[in-house]
């Protein structure tokens, strides 16, 4: 230290450089030092998966889309009958979802509305897979990037960085005892966040009273919409389609006619996933008045869709990837006989 | 130009003269600017401080490129925006809070209740803000059956149900459940 002491005047702008370099080389050094410890980040993220379904816990999170942000409550319960969830909107309109493994539940108090309809809960895509995360090595890079402090509790960092244009990457902030996701945050190709969670308070509990389960809305006069026992419709089409054209990567997780509200025909949905990301595609009948009606493409926070009209069926992808993915699946269904 | 007031310009270069007095004279005597200048470049070669190269224009080019800098209009976006200036950031965020503390108390009418928090806050140039709609809190129109109301009705239905499929991958199983709240409902 006497040496630095000795520098002149003159070269304090050097010894301020020197300094802010030597901070970037202590700043890689910590992160390297936080890979080499030991910490497997796909293993923290197998943990994550099973603590965000196995834990009983209560917390409040905000979240960030666009210029929206909402708080919202989430309350999950695992019982030895399946998971139990309820979340409340804290924000804007007292929305509520209520899920278990049989249904959701929908209440928009606003429109005095009730939709009910079957849960695919536990119709798992990538933990169907042995070993979920290592499937996705190919087309993702994982590391631990660091420590951070969320809720009040201590998190690891892990990023997970696309290998190319065709998939988003995430930032997660994973609580370093429970393996809880604290923060996650969905990033495009320039590492622009698109979708983010954050909670700022989260309790991990023995045990959820059931009435902490229960709507606090009693959809009395409410309008119900039941989805689940829906009548069969009558589908005399022959079509059978294909997504013929994907980026590396992806396969077929699903394929099923669903009867969908609002929709006079079952739709043919089918899902692909790269054990990360997940791309849905749904084939449906057009009607009439829609022949000249080209939806195209939108956008809801981190979720692209696009629409495009193939023999007088609309075929729309929807996915957390970018535009060219949800386009180039779209564009590339054929229908055969 | 006389002697007096080279002294007193002297004086004020060093500090010891009183400013505002002198600024006026600056900024309106092309002659007494000049010789600030000379000034001002004597003292740097006393002590040692010259560059290589001096361009004495440099107050010259620095007020031309001002001339014909374009006036900077705040344009009137449909939710504030806090990205025009530096000096809007601290009266964007006051006005934030009115917003938050506004929707809060669940009435909002955009144009008459937000003009008068503005005022109370003394906020400059309250004009800059154009408060609009709350988009979380949708007004509940009635769908006609044009081909994009149906197809907007579709692609709900559709976001609703990739979201809960979604939401069971536990890599960010959270993110589309929260969705699932902020998507409009459908019927």
């Amino acid at each position: 230290m006497q040496g630095w002491l000795r520098l002149s005047h003159r070269n304090n702008f050097r010894l301020k450089y020197f300094f802010v370099l030597s901070v970037l080389l202590f700043g890689s050094i910590n992160f390297a030092h936080a890979d080499s410890s030991g910490l497997d980040p796909k293993i923290l993220i197998d943990e994550m998966s099973k603590a965000s379904r196995d834990l009983n816990y209560d917390g409040v999170f905000v979240y960030h889309l666009g210029k929206q942000m909402d708080t919202m409550r989430i309350i999950h319960k695992a019982g030895e009958d399946g998971i139990y969830e309820r979340l409340i909107s804290l924000t804007g309109n007292a929305r509520e979802v209520i899920r278990n493994k049989d249904k959701v539940q929908c209440f928009y108090p606003e429109d005095k509305k009730v939709v009910v309809d079957k849960s695919r809960l536990g119709k798992l895509v990538s933990t169907y897979l042995p070993n979920p995360v290592d499937s996705i090595s190919a087309f993702y890079n994982f590391e631990v990037a660091g420590e951070d402090r969320i809720a009040g509790m201590d998190a690891w960092v892990v990023n997970i960085r696309p290998n190319d244009k065709y998939r988003y990457g995430y930032q997660l902030w994973i609580e370093k005892n429970s393996h809880l996701l604290l923060k996650s945050e969905l990033k495009n190709q320039l590492g622009v966040t698109l979708e983010q969670i954050m909670f700022t308070q989260l309790n991990i509990l023995d045990d959820i009273d059931d009435a902490l389960l229960q709507p606090s809305i009693s959809g009395k006069d409410f309008t119900w919409y039941n989805n689940v026992k829906h009548v069969s419709f009558k589908d005399d089409s022959d079509k059978q389609w294909q997504v013929t054209s994907m980026p590396v990567g992806f396969f077929m997780s699903k394929q099923e006619k669903e009867a969908m509200m609002n929709s006079h025909m079952p739709v043919e949905h089918f899902i692909y996933t790269d054990g990360l990301a997940m791309i849905s595609v749904y084939v449906e009948k057009l009607l009439e008045q829609e022949a000249n009606y080209q939806a195209g493409l939108s956008s809801f926070g981190g979720v692209n869709t696009y629409s495009t009209h193939i023999e007088g069926y609309q075929v729309t992808a929807v996915g957390e990837v970018p535009m060219a993915t949800v386009q180039l699946m779209a564009n590339s269904v054929k229908s055969f006989h | 130009m006389n002697e007096l007031n080279k002294e007193q310009l002297s004086a004020f270069i060093d500090g010891e003269h009183d400013g505002e007095y002198m600024l006026d004279k600056l900024i309106h005597d092309e002659d007494m600017k000049a010789t600030w200048s000379r000034y001002h470049l004597i003292g740097d070669c006393l002590r040692d401080n010259v560059p290589e190269k001096i361009s004495n224009q440099i107050s010259t080019n620095v007020s031309h490129i001002l001339r014909n800098e374009p006036t900077i209009l705040a344009p009137v976006t449909k939710r504030f925006s806090i990205k025009p200036l530096a000096g809007f950031a601290i009266a964007a965020s006051v006005a934030m809070l009115a917003v938050l503390s506004i929707q809060s108390g669940n009435e909002i009418d955009s144009s008459s209740s937000a003009a008068p928090v503005i005022a109370a806050t003394t906020v400059a140039q309250p004009e800059t803000f154009n408060f609009s709609e709350p988009q979380v809190l949708p007004a509940a129109v009635k769908e006609s059956d044009t081909p994009e109301s149906i197809a907007n009705q579709r692609l709900n239905n559709y976001l609703m149900n990739h979201n809960e499929y979604r939401s069971n991958v536990g890599v960010n199983g959270i993110l589309p459940y929260a969705r699932m709240v902020t998507i409009e409902s459908q019927e």
